[in-house]
C-alpha cells in the first residue's frame, strides 16, 4: 500500500513535508508544485520527511534539487529527514547530500537551528 | 427559403460571390432539425476520422469548412492560444484565409476573439462595429455579424472558434450550441494531437541525438543500448566521439523531465558538451563550462551527467561526474564493481563548487560500463543491489555481447519501467594498437 505523501505541517516557520512512498516520473511534477507552494510561503526551513520513502529515482532527485534551488532563492533551507530510507543511498550516489543537510529524523531537524551547520545523521 | 441554402457544401458559392441570402432573423425551425442533426454528425465524424491521421492542420481546416457549411455562414476561423505570448494565433480559416496567411495574432481580452478567450464562453455580436472588433481583416471583409465559442481543455481556454456573416444575422441558441459543440470537438482533437505530436517529436528528436554508429577506434571496442521507458520519452542520452587530440570522449546523462522539452534540452546539452570538449579535454572543465552555459541560458534545466575521457594510449580514463551514478569497472582477474568516482553536484543547482576528476586505470582487457539509473533502480530493491547485479553481469567480454548479457541480466533482476541507457567499452586484451584512429569514422551522430 503506497502513500501519496504531501502532508504539510508547520512548526513556527519550519515546514515539514511528508514525502511519498515512491518518487518517480509519475508523481515528481506534483511534488514540484507541492514543494514550490510551501517554499512560496517563505519558511525558514523545509524538512522533507523521507522516512517512509522507499523508492526515489532520478526524477525524485531532480525534484529535491529543484526544491532546494527554490527554497534557497526564497532565503530558506531544504533539509532531508531520511531515517533508514533506501533513498539515502541514492542521495549519496548522486552527491545531493553534499548540499542538502541530512538528518536522521524530523525531530532532529526541528531541534537544529538554522545555519547551525549540517548535522549529519 | 432560398433554394441555394440547400446546396451541398461543395457547391456553396465562394465568399467573393456574395452568398447565402439570409432574410433577417434566422430561427431554428422544426423542418430544419433533421438537417441540423446531420450537420452535427458531420462535425462529430470529421474529428473522429481526422484524429487518426495525425495532421492537426488538415483536421482544423476540415473542421472550419464543416462549421461554415453547417451554420451557413460566410467565414469560419480557429485561433489557437500561444501560451508563452498569451496571444491567439489564426490557425485555420474558411472564407477568411487571409487571417492565417497574414499570421493574425490577437491578445487575450482584446477584440472579439480575445474577449471570448477572456470570458471562456460563447459571445454573439449581432452588429459588428470597430469598437468591438480590432481585427482589420474582419472589418475589411465587411463582416456584419459574428459568433464565437472558446476551445476549452480541462476548463482552460486553448483557442477560439468564430464564424461570421456578410449580412446581419441574429444567431439562435441552436447556432451557439452547434458552434460550441464543434469547438469542444476541436479542443479535444487539438489536445490529443498535441500530445501525440509531442511524443512523436520527442521520440524522433531523441533518436536523432543518439549516435547512429559509435566511432571505430583501434585498441578499444564499444557498444551501446538505449531502451525507452513505458509512457513518455525520458531524458536519457549518451554520446561518444574522438577529440582532435586523439582522445576518446564518452558522455552519458539524464535530463530532468520528459517529452519534447526534455529532448530539446538534451540536444542543446549534447551540442554544448561537444563544443566544450573541443576546447578542453579535462572532463571536470567540460562539465563546469556546461554548467556555466546552462546557469546563464537555461536556469531551469537540471541534468546528471558523467563525462569520461580516455587517454590516447587507452590505459587511463579520466572521469568527472555531475551527480551521476558511478561507472562499473571490470579488470581482468578482479571482481567487477562500481569505480571509486565521487560525484560532484548535478548541474542546475545554484551552489557553485569545484568539480573533480578521478583517473581510473584501464589495463588491457578492462571493461568500463556507463549507465543511467533506469538500469539499476527498482522499486523493490536497494540501489546497491542493482549496481551489484550489474557488476556481476559485466564480464570482460566483447562489448556487444556484454551489453546483451547486461540487459538480459537486469531484465531478469526485475523489469525496468524507466528509460535505460548503457554504454560499454572494452580495451583490447593485447596492447599495441593503442591510438584511436582519428581520421576514422569520428563520433558524428
Amino acid at each position: 500500500m503506497t502513500s501519496p505523501g504531501g502532508a504539510v505541517r508547520w512548526s513556527g516557520r519550519h515546514a515539514i513535508v511528508t514525502m511519498p512512498d515512491e518518487i518517480d516520473v509519475t508523481n515528481s511534477a506534483g511534488l514540484d508544485s507541492l514543494l514550490a507552494g510551501v517554499a512560496a510561503q517563505r519558511p525558514e526551513v523545509i524538512t522533507a520527511d523521507m522516512a517512509g520513502t522507499n523508492f526515489c529515482d532520478s526524477s525524485g532527485i531532480h525534484a529535491l534539487a529543484r526544491a532546494h534551488r527554490l527554497a534557497a532563492a526564497n532565503g530558506g533551507e531544504l533539509r532531508l529527514a531520511v531515517g533508514a530510507s533506501p533513498a539515502r543511498r541514492v542521495l549519496q550516489l548522486t552527491g545531493l547530500d553534499q548540499v542538502l543537510p541530512v538528518f536522521a529524523d524530523v525531530q532532529q531537524s526541528l531541534a537544529t537551528p538554522r545555519d547551525a551547520g549540517a548535522q549529519q545523521a | 427559403m432560398p433554394a441555394n441554402e440547400h446546396l451541398p457544401s461543395q457547391q456553396a458559392a465562394p465568399l467573393a460571390h456574395g452568398l447565402y441570402r439570409h432574410s433577417g432573423r434566422q430561427t431554428a425551425r422544426l423542418d430544419e432539425l433533421p438537417e441540423w442533426a446531420e450537420k452535427l454528425r458531420g462535425i462529430q465524424s470529421i474529428t473522429d476520422r481526422a484524429l487518426s491521421v495525425l495532421d492537426p492542420q488538415a483536421l482544423l481546416e476540415t473542421l472550419v469548412e464543416r462549421v461554415r457549411d453547417a451554420l451557413r455562414v460566410d467565414t469560419a476561423a480557429i485561433l489557437l492560444l500561444d501560451q508563452p505570448s498569451g496571444q491567439l494565433v489564426a490557425t485555420a480559416a474558411s472564407g477568411l484565409e487571409e487571417e492565417v496567411q497574414q499570421g493574425v495574432r490577437i491578445q487575450i481580452g482584446r477584440g472579439f476573439a480575445g474577449q471570448i478567450a477572456a470570458l471562456g464562453r460563447p459571445v454573439i455580436l449581432d452588429e459588428v462595429d470597430h469598437t468591438k472588433v480590432v481585427n482589420p481583416i474582419l472589418l475589411a471583409k465587411g463582416i456584419r455579424s459574428l459568433m464565437g465559442a472558446p476551445l476549452l481543455t480541462d476548463g482552460a481556454v486553448v483557442g477560439v472558434l468564430h464564424v461570421g456573416t456578410l449580412r446581419p444575422r441574429s444567431f439562435t441558441s441552436q447556432d451557439v450550441d452547434l458552434l460550441q459543440l464543434a469547438a469542444d470537438r476541436a479542443a479535444l482533437a487539438v489536445q490529443a494531437l498535441a500530445a501525440q505530436l509531442d511524443r512523436a517529436a520527442a521520440w524522433a528528436l531523441q533518436r536523432s541525438l543518439l549516435p547512429s554508429a559509435l566511432p571505430s577506434v583501434d585498441g578499444i571496442q564499444m557498444a551501446a543500448r538505449y531502451v525507452p521507458g513505458t509512457g513518455n520519452v525520458g531524458g536519457d542520452w549518451y554520446d561518444v566521439f574522438v577529440l582532435p587530440s586523439g582522445e576518446l570522449c564518452a558522455v552519458i546523462g539524464d535530463v530532468a523531465g520528459s517529452g519534447l522539452r526534455a529532448a530539446a534540452i538534451m540536444g542543446r546539452i549534447r551540442s554544448a558538451l561537444r563544443a566544450y570538449a573541443l576546447e578542453t579535454s579535462d572532463p571536470a572543465d567540460i562539465l563546469s563550462r556546461l554548467e556555466g552555459k546552462l546557469h546563464y541560458f537555461e536556469p531551469d534545466a537540471m541534468v546528471t551527467v558523467l563525462c569520461a575521457v580516455f587517454s590516447t594510449a587507452l590505459d587511463k580514463v579520466r572521469v568527472s561526474s555531475a551527480g551521476h551514478l558511478p561507472p562499473v569497472l571490470a579488470c581482468p582477474g578482479l571482481a567487477a564493481g562500481p569505480a571509486d568516482v565521487t560525484p560532484d553536484l548535478l548541474i542546475g543547482l545554484p551552489d557553485a563548487r569545484p568539480r573533480h576528476v578521478t583517473t581510473l586505470d584501464l589495463p588491457p582487457g578492462a571493461v568500463l560500463c556507463l549507465y543511467t539509473d533506469g538500469l539499476v533502480e527498482r522499486r523493490d530493491r536497494a540501489i546497491d543491489e542493482g549496481i551489484g547485479r550489474l557488476s556481476s553481469a559485466v564480464v570482460a567480454n566483447d562489448p556487444e555481447a556484454g551489453c546483451a548479457a547486461v540487459m538480459a541480466a537486469m531484465a531478469d533482476f526485475s523489469p525496468h519501467s524507466d528509460d535505460v541507457a548503457l554504454l560499454m567499452f572494452r580495451r583490447d586484451a593485447q596492447p599495441g594498437g593503442g591510438r584511436p584512429d582519428v581520421g576514422g569514422s569520428g563520433g558524428v551522430g
